[in-house]
């Protein structure tokens, strides 16, 4: 069931385009990724799709329908953005307080707990909050909203490791309770890839990625070994990227070679991060590649 | 309905600021003056002297905080899934119900002062001439009128900010300001002051302080909801 | 890299592993300890301990200006020395599995004939 749908969207600002004729499905109750390096566009997807900016062209749906100014949908909708200002006067649990009032579902012993755990001064002013404890309102209010629809814009960037732990256990564990529609947008990869189950990867605006991520996890691997052991094994595939140092490499190859000897070689899953990397380098001297095939290109 | 109110509570979260605030400027500024006073007792009252000036501060106060309004809470209420419509209607309640309770606080103190012949000292900062109207239900609208008229000149003005950042704002202080100037340039060559004066001076206190600044206070309105359609956090 | 043993130890391992598998030649030269460590994105202190065990066993020598080096007869000497260890690291676990698995000597011995005539 497709619960969030882009078709052919773009957002354009002056000359530059942002997003560049995007489509994809988010489907309910699933842990998706939004990947991408900064500026790919993942920041101006997530605001369209919560109703604060229009595409220039194309069509957005959330629960069925149009999310701009459409108070039905987007209070269904639950946005937290990485750096969130928050108005001079409000102290911390003021703006827990305005939560509580928006969303339906929000859930306020959740909410209390969270903030023991994540240690919130209740009430210091969101003027004077570090950046970990703005970070933590945010996901704070991300979680106890139980909203069926919950994006999260790197918002957890500020948090420290054991904070970040925190939000990832609870996430997992109230998703598990209550089911909803989850976005995780983040450039830090690793850290979430074992949580998010659809992939999708943006580069300059384009989708490039667009996967369950089980699907794209078998569709690689990296091993690593003696340089002759390593080739022997990949013999026949698609080398999607390679690292040498005297007599040793390391190969990403496209496939699963089947029935191979394995002594001596370390073969792993591909990481998700190492996935997306290489394709957006892949595309980088694609384009690179391309403007050389034209020759001179100054 | 029932959301419109969940937004203009959200407006009100901290309403000890957002209320209180221009009322401590108020008893700040009417403190300050009972003191000087006390130092020269029962002077003349003045026309414009600085006892005007005092009642104006909770007005330019209340328009500060409305610019704020916009630049500050519109952006955080985006954020957090209101629409824009809802928000401009909160915004609107809040507006209004502050307007009408400071006009009736300003009409209070207005009794206080007269019935303590200006504070114990002669400070006339509420009981001026030409507010001086019948009924007390004019009063307080008489009051409350100016707070509307400036508290949505600051909402529009604040999303004047946010839609075109600090170059919009200039151009628009530049063309009211050009506006004003050609007004004045315009009254001098044909010699109309007089006109004008009669103008302020003549025209009833309700309709100069009431009906004429609601009537420009939807305008204001409704240039901020034009504005407010396709802005963003 | 994995997290049970001693990164260096998995240095030595590896680099002796490319040495046996002929990957690594002998009188070639050995990867640098500042090529180990972006490789591995380790410490270079890490990879300089992984190439000195190597030289202590005699498996490289440095040849001054230019770097280190795999020893003649390296490649010998690791595979006699991993024969020696055979034993302990390879047939012993074996049997010891087998045993679990209700087999004893003379089954596996039977396996053993059955897979190398497959091969």
């Amino acid at each position: 069931m497709s619960v969030v749908s882009l078709r052919g969207v773009t957002k354009r600002y002056g000359d530059t385009t942002a997003v560049d004729d995007v489509s994809f499905d988010l489907h309910e109750n699933r842990i998706h990724g939004l990947l991408g390096r900064n500026g790919a566009g993942k920041s101006t997807v997530m605001r369209m799709l919560t109703g604060q900016d229009l595409p220039t062209s194309g069509q957005i749906r959330v629960v069925g329908e149009n999310p701009f100014e459409n108070a039905g949908v987007l209070r269904q909708v639950c946005f937290i953005k990485e750096a969130q200002k928050y108005p001079d006067i409000f102290l911390a649990r003021h703006a827990l307080k305005s939560a509580e009032m928006i969303f339906p579902n929000w859930d306020a012993e959740f909410a209390e707990q969270l903030v023991d755990e994540f240690r919130l001064p209740l009430k210091t002013r969101t003027k004077k909050l570090s950046r970990g404890q703005l970070s933590a309102v945010g996901v704070i209010v991300g979680l106890a909203s139980r909203a069926p629809v919950t994006l999260f814009d790197e918002p957890y960037l500020g948090l420290d490791a054991v904070a970040r732990q925190l939000f990832y256990d609870h996430l997992l564990a109230d998703y598990a309770e209550h089911p909803r529609t989850v976005v995780l947008s983040t450039h830090l990869i690793d850290e979430v890839a074992d949580m998010i189950e659809h992939v999708v990867v943006i580069d300059r605006g384009r989708i490039v990625m667009n996967d369950s991520a089980d699907n794209l996890r078998s569709q690689a691997v990296t091993v690593s070994g003696p340089t002759k052991a390593v080739e022997r094994f990949a013999a026949g595939h698609t080398v999607l990227h390679r690292e040498d140092v005297g007599g040793y490499a390391r190969l990403l190859v496209s496939g699963i070679p089947e029935g191979r000897d394995t002594t001596s070689l370390q073969v792993e899953p591909v990481s998700l991060q190492q996935l997306v990397v290489r394709t957006a380098q892949l595309s980088d001297s694609a384009l690179a590649g391309a403007a050389n095939g034209k020759g001179e290109l100054s | 309905m029932n959301r419109i109110i969940h937004v203009a509570r959200i407006q009100l979260v901290n309403a000890k600021m957002v209320i209180g605030f221009p009322l401590f400027i108020l008893l700040f500024v009417l403190a300050a003056n009972i003191v000087l006073f006390l130092a020269a007792p029962f002077p003349e009252p003045e026309q414009g002297s600085s006892p005007t000036g005092a009642l104006m501060s909770i007005y330019i106060a209340t328009m500060i905080l409305h610019v704020q309004t916009m630049t500050q809470m519109f952006p955080y209420a985006l954020g957090m899934s209101i629409t824009r419509r809802d928000f401009l209607a909160a915004a609107g309640l809040v507006v209004v119900g502050q307007a009408l309770l400071y006009g009736v606080a300003l009409s209070v103190l207005r009794l206080i002062e007269t019935a303590t012949n200006g504070w114990g000292v002669g400070v006339a900062m509420f009981d001026l001439p030409f507010l001086e109207v019948s009924n007390p239900v004019m009063q307080v609208l008489v009051y409350a009128g100016p707070f509307l008229l400036l508290s949505f000149a600051g909402l529009w003005a604040g999303v004047v900010y946010q839609r075109w950042g600090q170059l919009g704002v200039w151009i628009l202080s530049l063309s009211l300001a050009a506006l004003l100037i050609g007004a004045a340039a315009l009254v001098g060559w044909r010699n109309w002051w007089p006109q004008v004066g009669s103008f302020f001076a003549d025209t009833p206190t309700p309709v100069l302080l009431f009906v004429y600044p609601v009537v420009l206070a939807a305008v204001f309105a409704g240039s901020t909801y034009f504005t407010t359609r396709r802005a963003t956090a | 890299m994995d997290d049970t043993r001693p990164l260096f130890q998995q240095i030595v391992e590896q680099i002796e592993d490319s040495i046996i598998d002929g990957s690594l030649p002998e009188e070639t030269r050995a990867p640098s300890t500042n090529e180990l460590a972006a490789f591995h994105r380790i410490n270079q202190a890490t990879a300089a301990n992984g190439i000195n065990k190597l030289v202590a066993d005699g498996l490289l020598y440095k040849k001054r200006g230019v770097g280190m080096f795999v020893t003649a007869g390296a490649r010998d000497k690791l595979v006699q020395r991993r024969r020696d260890a055979f034993g302990e690291s390879y047939i012993a676990p074996l049997l010891a599995e087998a045993k679990r698995l209700e087999m004893d000597a003379d089954d596996v011995k039977k396996m053993i004939d059955n897979w190398r005539d497959e091969e």
